[in-house]
């Protein structure tokens, strides 16, 4: 703190000011009454105010030396006569007291200073702005200077007026924000403010502004300063916009995977329906050529055609909603419905293998928020595993069983996928849910990862147990939707 | 030969398909069977008429190609058309080896389903004829006595009567009389047709 170019200034003033009051009280004309100590106590006071205690004494003590030699009889040498002793005592007694004195005050100022440079290079150099204002009367107090950057205003409109930032409010969240802020600032809101908000540029630029803040109230509660934080969460929102678009993207490429894997079942649960109707078409063509026609036989078969082209257009539109690239939706699912969905679009699959398939569902379960077509997608995954994991057993049953049920805490939901197959040892249960591990020769290895990070994004858990005596348990548990919602 | 309502047996759990299939096979004239499994069929009573099986490749509980070897094990020799969602080549070989007698990858045409049945029944009527004669053969055969049998064994291999009398130890007029009696009670009006009877009973040629 102290360098040397300092050390130096302040002695030097010390020197100059100690040399100055000793010429001036010699040389010139010294009017009666005046002592010779006057002008070099003045000396050392303003050398302890301007340089602290060192440069107070070092002033003490070139006074003391001056005067004794120069200003008392017998001026030219450091002889004390008694007659003397007395004052000079009190002399160099003034000048010690004098320099303790004003070298706090100097100490006080340095503090002072520091702290204020100390908060000045905080304030300026964080990436937010701060800012205090007070209240009666309205007036900020201290912005820094990082608001010219953010808002790309000059930080002299909000000295002028402390509200002058809000022009910059995108004009659609103007008015919000300004009834909000304004209620805040009356004491009528949360004590603390946290809101976020675009603002645009001058430059056209749109930059979202994440702004907290905090009250201080006099004895009667009334708030009379506010000061706060504002920040430029722009690249944090743009990097979020892009890591939800990443994964639902992945989410929408691994879906199509684990339809890939059932094509051939899917295939067949739209051949079905085709054949029956063209059967049905073929036999009533011939009801009708019959001699009678057998009306009523023939409209059987259009009642045929007509059920199962409705057969066909249901899983048509059960793997469009599966192919669909969507952003989430937060509905009220009926996690029940969409596991009947997904085991419909897996009867196939389960037939081929000979997976005999059990429900065990809780009708009376809560609903959960959620996006169907992504919770969908994890149950369809699980009993694509659950199924594969058994296609090798040949001494038992394969036996894939689905329930739902309450969660542990009541307002949770929970759902069991549960098979026979070769089950998971401690090493697999750990890293199945590892984005690119897996233990089919063909597969990519994403499923339970993306499965995971949807059901945590329900704000839900996902997890893989053994199933005794054979096989794996996968769980998921869902909150439960808010009451009150439909 | 008979003219026995032909059955179609059509083993499918899918009820619609199954509905589609007994319309399609009625409006021709077939008398038709619905099982949903193929336990459901084993355990049925059916009718004791030509026919031939009509089922999907993949039946719940036991696959089709596990069922064509229950079948043969069960001595049921109904002609099988399967019907597959998907054109499988592997499973087709190894069930047309097994002795499909057609195999339709779904959608099928209803024409292609109908002349497979047609086909399959039409087999199944001339393996029923020959099945039958054969029993009728085999009812006669076991009228023969000892000595009766024992001279058809040498009529067969074209030995002459001096030969069986001299094999067998026998005067040549009794070798005559069995001889006669062989004729009268297989039915046979020539020594050839005797032997074509006696391949068909698959009677061991004496050395």
């Amino acid at each position: 703190m102290s360098t040397p170019r300092d050390l130096i200034k302040r002695y030097g003033l010390a020197l100059a000011l100690a040399g100055a009051a000793l010429l001036l009280r010699k040389f010139l004309p010294v009017r009666e009454g005046t002592t010779v100590y006057q002008l070099p106590l003045v000396a050392v006071v303003l050398a302890g105010w301007y340089g602290g205690r060192g440069p107070g004494l070092f002033a003490s003590l070139i006074s003391w030396l001056g005067v004794l030699y120069w200003l008392i009889p017998p001026v030219g040498s450091f002889v004390l006569s008694s007659e003397y002793q007395l004052g000079f005592g009190i002399f160099i007694a003034l000048c010690l007291f004098i320099t303790e004195f004003s070298a706090a005050r100097w100490r006080v100022e340095r503090a002072l200073e520091e702290s204020e440079r100390r908060f000045r290079l905080m304030a300026e150099t964080i990436p937010e702005i701060v800012w205090t204002e007070s209240l009666m009367p309205r007036l900020m107090l201290y912005m820094s200077p990082r608001y010219e950057q953010i808002w790309g205003r000059p930080l002299g409109d909000v000295e002028k007026d402390p509200e002058a930032w809000m022009e910059a409010v995108h004009p659609e969240h103007r008015n919000d924000v300004r009834s909000a802020w304004r209620r805040w600032l009356a004491g009528e809101g949360n004590e603390r403010l946290d809101m976020t908000f675009p603002i645009v540029r001058p430059d056209g630029d749109t930059r979202w502004i994440h702004s907290r803040g905090t009250l201080l109230r006099d004895a009667h509660g009334k708030p009379y300063r506010a000061s706060g934080i504002a920040a430029d969460t722009t690249e944090e929102r743009r990097a979020q916009e892009a890591l939800a678009k990443a994964q639902m993207d992945l989410a929408h490429v691994s879906r199509l995977t684990t339809l890939g894997e059932l094509t051939t079942s899917i295939a067949h649960e739209v051949s079905q329906p085709l054949a029956g109707m063209m059967a049905s078409a073929g036999a009533g063509a011939r009801w009708l050529a019959a001699e009678p026609p057998d009306i009523a036989a023939a409209r059987a078969t259009l009642d045929s055609i007509a059920a199962d082209g409705k057969r066909a257009r249901d899983v048509m539109a059960r793997i469009r909603a599966l192919t669909k690239r969507q952003v989430p939706r937060k509905d009220c699912v009926d996690i029940n419905h969409e596991i009947q969905e997904v085991l419909a679009l897996t009867v196939q699959e389960s037939r081929s293998h000979d997976v005999s398939v059990r429900t065990q569902l809780d009708r009376s379960l809560p609903r959960v928020e959620g996006d169907p077509v992504q919770l969908q997608q994890v149950l369809l995954n699980l009993v694509v595993n659950a199924i594969e994991a058994m296609s090798a057993v040949r001494d038992r049953p394969r036996l894939l069983t689905i329930a739902s049920a309450r969660g542990g805490s009541a307002n949770s939901v929970l759902v069991e996928v549960r098979d026979s197959g070769t089950g998971l040892d401690p090493a697999g249960a750990a890293q199945v849910f590892n984005a690119f591990y897996t233990t089919k020769p063909d597969g990519i290895g994403i499923g339970l990862s993306i499965s995971r990070s949807i059901v945590e994004a329900h704000g839900g858990r996902l997890w893989a147990s053994r199933n005794e005596p054979h096989g794996a348990v996968f769980q998921l548990s869902l909150p439960a939707a808010k009451e009150g919602q439909p | 030969m008979t003219d026995d309502r032909a059955a179609v047996f059509v083993i499918d759990d899918d009820s619609s398909m199954q509905r589609s299939l007994d319309s399609l096979l009625r409006s021709v004239g077939l008398d038709v069977y619905l099982y949903a499994s193929a336990q459901e069929f084993m355990r049925a009573a059916r009718p004791d008429a030509p026919g031939c099986l009509v089922l999907d490749v993949r039946l719940p509980g036991m696959s089709g190609l596990t069922f064509q070897q229950e079948l043969a094990k069960a001595g049921i020799a109904l002609p099988v058309i399967f019907i597959t969602g998907h054109g499988d080549v592997p499973m087709t070989v190894r069930a047309m080896k097994a002795g499909a007698a057609d195999f339709l990858t779904k959608p099928f045409d209803d024409q292609v389903l109908l002349d497979a049945v047609d086909g399959a029944i039409e087999r199944d009527r001339a393996r029923r004829g020959d099945a039958k004669r054969l029993a009728e053969l085999e009812v006669r055969y076991r009228t023969l006595t000892e000595r009766e049998r024992e001279v058809m064994k040498h009529v067969v291999a074209g030995r002459v009567n001096k030969q069986i009398a001299a094999e067998l130890g026998l005067s040549l007029v009794t070798v005559k009389v069995h001889r006669g009696q062989v004729m009268r009670k297989m039915m046979a009006k020539s020594v050839a047709e005797l032997v074509r009877m006696a391949d068909g009973l698959g009677l061991p040629h004496p050395t």
